[in-house]
């Protein structure tokens, strides 16, 4: 009888171990599933090429990015967040102080979770986080002065692979990415739709005449000039933009709902090169 | 006996519940209900649109359409939770596998 209660607690425990091993998996099995998923739905695309969204294949799309790409017209962005950038602050320390190897070329580090905050830091949040460090007042989050020094930031880390780093060891990064895995796979909104159902099912199909981009590669290359725009957003301009388009009342920008977001949608092109500021359509 | 009766008819009329006789009690139940579906993280931007509408209707002087803009902005928040309820477990059906 004895053996047996120890035989059936054996099976017990592998029947848990194996329903948690389906049920939350590990973010690298997880990002290699995303992975597979999209080169069996687009095998005529080289994984590097879904860094460029839509334009890895669209190719009258393409065609027309590669000309604009020409004259970019985030370049001026990038001169204007060079010249921010190296403005020191009213106490005589600057953006380069805030950031390891002086702010050049990190961008594929971000964001990060911070344990001893337990919270996701984005680029973004870095920056105002160093202005606020310093006295300095924070730059309004989705435009303007930030999305330029974030532009800078991304131009000075072009080529560099994505490495958002995420340990299996640490609770809190696990429940970060866990939280925004969640919320990307959510119905919200009247129009009941998760990011999801866009970019993971239907990517590669048309909303009207513009085509839906792919999870893999959605956060390699901002911030982002859109022509719909008229000038250079930040990565949770676009969140803001998705959620009113489901009808769904958008989060603050920079909350942590948001940066959870980030931190799950980077580690999904984990690799993948940095390859912003970009334009898009 | 009868008094048994009326109490029952009158106790099922009220649980059956009245549409709000004025435009500042509908309002404020649909604000209650916008404010639930906002602390689930899920309210829809046609709540505060047709509240907005509500608003103008008032103003205009048309009371009953803004009672009833008001109600269907409260039904919009009601469905935005019950949508929270639902995805609190329904979001792992979306996930992808190999």
């Amino acid at each position: 009888m004895k053996s047996l209660n120890l035989k059936t607690l054996l099976i017990v425990c592998a029947c848990v171990a194996l329903l948690a091993g389906v049920v939350q998996a590990d973010p690298e099995t997880e990002r290699q599933t995303m992975v597979d998923y999209f080169q069996k739905k687009f095998p005529n695309v080289e994984l590097a090429e879904f860094a460029n969204g839509i334009y890895a294949f669209d190719e009258n799309a393409r065609e027309q990015w590669i000309e604009i790409e020409d004259f970019p017209p985030y370049e001026i962005a990038i001169e204007d967040g060079e010249a921010f950038f190296n403005t020191p602050f009213a106490n005589g320390r600057g953006y380069a102080d805030c950031f390891e190897n002086g702010g050049i070329a990190v961008r594929q580090n971000y964001p990060y979770f911070d344990s001893s905050k337990g919270e996701v830091i984005t680029l973004e949040f870095a920056i105002n986080q160093c202005r606020q460090d310093s006295g300095e007042q924070p730059l309004p989050w989705m435009t303007g002065e930030l999305a330029a020094i974030s532009a800078y930031m991304s131009f000075t880390s072009r080529g560099n692979p994505i490495d958002v780093q995420i340990s299996n060891d640490d609770s809190g990064a696990l429940a970060a990415y866990a939280a925004g895995k969640q919320l990307y796979f959510t119905r919200r909104g009247q129009l009941n739709f998760a990011c999801s159902h866009c970019h993971v099912q239907s990517a590669g199909l048309a909303l009207r005449a513009d085509p839906l981009s792919t999870t893999l590669g959605q956060a390699t290359h901002w911030p982002v000039y859109r022509f719909k725009w008229g000038e250079i957003g930040t990565l949770h301009k676009r969140f803001k933009e998705c959620s009113e388009q489901v009808r769904a009342q958008p989060f603050e920008a920079q909350s942590a709902e948001w940066r959870n977001l980030e931190f799950y949608l980077t580690y999904m092109s984990n690799g993948l090169e940095i390859n912003g500021p970009a334009s898009r359509r | 006996m009868r008094l048994t009766i009326l109490l029952t008819i009158s106790l099922f009329l009220s649980a059956c519940g009245t549409p709000p006789a004025t435009y500042a009690d509908a309002r404020a139940a649909a604000m209650t209900a916008i404010a639930a579906a906002t602390d689930r993280g899920h309210a829809w931007t046609t709540s505060d649109q047709l509240i907005d509408e509500a608003d103008k209707a008032v103003r205009d002087g048309n009371e009953s359409l803004a009672i009833s803009l008001a109600d269907e902005a409260r039904i919009h928040a009601e469905l935005a939770v019950q949508q929270a309820d639902r995805e609190a477990t329904a979001w792992r059906d979306n996930l992808i596998s190999n």
